[in-house]
């Protein structure tokens, strides 16, 4: 007859109470048997769920039996005694804050108030500008030391460039300034004088390239001079040969005509 | 914890319980101090509601304190204590089962959501954002599965899920054989899987909605 674990057993299993022998047998028996281990994997699930469920926070009261019949939850284990020493010292020390920060209830037609520390009800007119010419008067005081302050530094600080250029002046002995006026001299003249020299050279120069392109200028001009004036001496001469076939003509008519009167 | 820890702590317990059974009120306050959020939680758990599971731990320590001087065997203080705390969530199980069975209620929220808040819960403890509600949810279905099984599947399953005990001191506080237990326990278990299927509620949803 094959194997078949009770309930408890399989639970046992699963809670993890199971030992020995019986443990193999339930295992075999889970390993050949699908549905049974299918089952017990369900069960498992349940558990795993239902640990999701969370503890809840509590405070925990406080028991105080005076007596077996009589048991007070929640108040305090002090003796009567105690209990009312902790009361009055209770009462003590609001009163005594109370003091400390003038505590005051009032009651009037504007309403209940509960109010603690010095009452801004109470200062009048007089207080308050008295307040501000206080705090007008301190403030002054505070920006004039400022200034005063400031002034002081700057005073300081003229003085310290003051002292400064002195040490220099006094460190800056004449022969040095004539040494250095000298060479500065010197080198001045010696700039000039090699501008001039670099002026004259190009100035000559210069004039000898204007002389020479003048005088090429000049040759190119008469020569152009003489073929204006042949030019005009042919023209010349060709009127005058003109004039000369012209008046032969006029020459040779006369003649004609005078050798024929009857021609008109 | 280390081992020397747990046996420092234990042989604390037992001078308390020792002290405290002599009537010594400071040492009985120290081990309510010790005690009081776990047999609060368990009895939360067996009944889920606040104000009763409050009033069920408050007797069960008040119980605990009259009969101490009758614990014959100080190391069974905590069976002793759950099976003090269980009878009084059966018995008043039963007083409650028949005037009413929805532990949780539920009202609306300002923007008309549905909320759901547990019983006893402060009204300024509403809160609407999306996780939040589907992790109350989650609690309360936990909460409402546990209701559904018999109350000695109930206290079986949780004294060994959330409180660790083992089967032999829950048959201890359920005066019963452990086989009995390990049945109620199985039994119990398979209805929890059947109304969580009922709710969708697998592993894998767990994982989404937490």
């Amino acid at each position: 007859m094959s194997y078949k674990p009770e309930e408890s057993t399989l639970i046992a299993y699963l809670c993890g109470e199971l030992v020995g022998k019986e443990l193999d047998k339930v295992e075999k028996y889970l390993a050949d048997n699908e549905d049974a281990r299918k089952e017990l994997n369900g069960l498992k699930s349940t558990l795993s769920i239902m640990g999701q469920l969370e503890d809840k926070e509590v405070e925990v009261p406080t028991f105080s039996f005076e007596n077996p019949r009589k048991v007070v939850v929640g108040a305090s284990t002090m003796s009567f005694w105690q209990r009312t020493l902790a009361i009055a010292a209770s009462i003590a020390l609001i009163l005594f804050m109370g003091y400390l920060t003038n505590f005051r209830v009032t009651l009037n037609n504007q309403g209940f108030e509960l109010a603690y520390g010095h009452q801004a009800g109470e200062q009048n007119q007089q207080d308050i500008e008295k307040l501000v010419a206080e705090a007008i008067e301190k403030n002054n005081k505070r920006l004039s030391e400022d200034i005063q302050l400031a002034k002081e530094d700057m005073r300081n600080l003229v003085s310290e460039s003051n002292q400064s250029l002195q040490n220099q002046l006094v460190s800056y002995k004449p022969d040095h300034v004539v040494d250095d006026f000298e060479k500065q001299k010197k080198q001045y003249l010696e700039q000039l004088r090699k501008m001039v020299e670099s002026s004259e050279l190009e100035q000559k120069k210069y004039t000898d390239q204007v002389l020479t392109d003048f005088a090429i200028f000049l040759d190119i001009q008469r020569q152009n001079d003489l073929e204006l004036i042949q030019t005009r001496f042919e023209n010349f001469q060709d009127d005058a040969e003109l004039n000369q076939f012209q008046t032969n003509q006029i020459l040779a008519n006369i003649i004609s005509t005078v050798e024929d009167p009857n021609q008109y | 914890m280390q081992v020397s820890q747990v046996t420092t702590a234990m042989v604390n317990m037992d001078d308390l319980i020792e002290k405290a059974m002599t009537g010594d009120e400071r040492s009985f306050n120290q081990l309510v101090s010790l005690w009081y959020k776990r047999i609060y939680n368990y009895v939360l758990k067996q009944c889920s509601v606040e104000e009763l599971a409050s009033d069920i731990t408050q007797r069960t320590f008040i119980s605990v304190f009259r009969n101490l001087a009758k614990l014959k065997d100080i190391t069974r203080f905590k069976p002793w204590i759950y099976r003090i705390a269980t009878n009084y969530c059966h018995e008043e199980g039963r007083k409650w089962s028949r005037s009413r069975t929805v532990p949780f209620t539920t009202s609306q929220g300002d923007d008309g959501e549905t909320m759901i808040r547990e019983e006893g819960q402060a009204e300024g403890a509403f809160y609407n954002p999306e996780m939040s509600y589907r992790q109350q949810e989650m609690q309360r279905i936990l909460f409402a599965s546990l209701q559904k099984i018999s109350e000695d599947q109930r206290s079986v399953i949780i004294m060994k899920e959330y409180e660790g005990m083992k089967f032999r001191e829950i048959a201890e506080v359920m005066d019963t054989s452990e086989n009995t237990v390990k049945t109620w326990m199985y039994r119990g278990l398979k209805l929890l899987k059947n109304y969580l299927e009922e709710e969708r509620i697998t592993k894998e949803t767990l994982s989404y909605e937490l």
